[in-house]
């Protein structure tokens, strides 16, 4: 297994005491956002004039997407600050959100997936918006195993910083692409003024934008709860490795 | 009734995913935590820890 970062480690005890309590409203937020979005988006909101039903997948399909390109910013935002200020612990916070990012960008291409197989026939067309979001997915799939096959810790992390920078380019142009180019895929119907959206449609929209937003929160403290158990394995490995050196 | 087999597969999809997920990292951080608790046994007994390691 490869050695992590020996420095910058945590403050364990200082950090416990506040982490239950937060945990604990943190889950708590999670249970109560995801129960009244599941109830906006298949009670209050109604069904649609000509999709019916399954137009519901918007619920999750936007949300996901969005979460995606707000996960892709952070990794940008810890990339930047890792080359500015040279802390792992920018680094960790891009590497963590960029591992959910990857996992938004795939709930949102497989729902969308079904989607277009129920309204236009087919799982998958070759349509700007799909193709470009093919792209972002691959990007960061690309930094995950960039980060996996570089064992060099400092090579690694530049590295790793300027594709997540240079990555999150992709986010306007799949956000754009339905503006530039000819495309199947509907366009923003909540950002732009008059989209057209119900009023009980647009709040359930936002109460699910919401509760992804509080399952990243959640995902992103797991996941640099993880990272930061890694590097003080590495660190302990480093320590008893040199203690054995020296004994023998 | 297609369209509720889709729309089953679709949200199916996205609440496995994400909580898998999150069983997924919270036992990969519960496993880690185990082997630095094992780690720092080692180092609080040095000579239990010698023997460990060069096992």
């Amino acid at each position: 297994m490869r050695q992590a970062q020996t420095t910058e480690l945590p403050r364990p005890r200082r950090l416990a005491a506040l982490r239950e309590p937060a945990n604990a409203a943190l889950y708590a937020a999670l249970l109560l956002s995801m129960g009244l979005a599941l109830f906006m988006a298949f009670i209050f909101a109604p069904a649609e004039r000509v999709q019916a039903e399954v137009y519901r997948l918007l619920f999750v399909h936007v949300p996901s997407a969005w979460l995606a390109f707000a996960a892709f910013g952070v990794v940008a935002i810890g990339s930047v600050m890792f080359l500015i200020r040279g802390k792992s612990r920018w680094d960790r916070l891009a590497h963590a959100s960029a591992e959910i990012g990857v996992l938004f960008t795939t709930l949102c291409l497989v729902t969308g997936s079904v989607w277009g197989r129920s309204v236009w026939g087919v799982w998958w067309q070759w349509d700007p918006r799909l193709t470009t979001t093919l792209i972002m997915w691959f990007i960061y799939v690309s930094y995950l195993a960039l980060r996996a096959y570089i064992d060099d810790p400092n090579a690694r992390q530049r590295m790793a910083s300027v594709l997540g920078i240079v990555g999150v380019v992709s986010v306007p142009i799949v956000w754009f692409s339905v503006e530039w180019w000819r495309s199947l895929h509907p366009t923003p119907s909540v950002t732009n003024p008059g989209g057209g959206m119900p009023p009980e449609m647009l709040s359930a929209l936002l109460v699910s934008v919401a509760a992804f937003t509080v399952f990243y929160v959640v995902l992103l403290r797991q996941r640099m709860q993880l990272e930061l158990a890694v590097a003080e394995l590495g660190s302990l490995r480093e320590r008893l490795h040199e203690r054995n050196e020296e004994s023998l | 009734m297609n369209e509720l087999l889709y729309l089953f597969i679709g949200f199916s999809a996205v609440w496995l995913g994400i909580f898998g997920y999150l069983v997924y990292v919270t036992g990969r951080v519960r496993s880690v935590r185990d082997e630095l608790h094992d780690l720092r046994g080692q180092l609080d007994a040095p000579q239990a820890g010698r023997e460990a390691s060069s096992h």
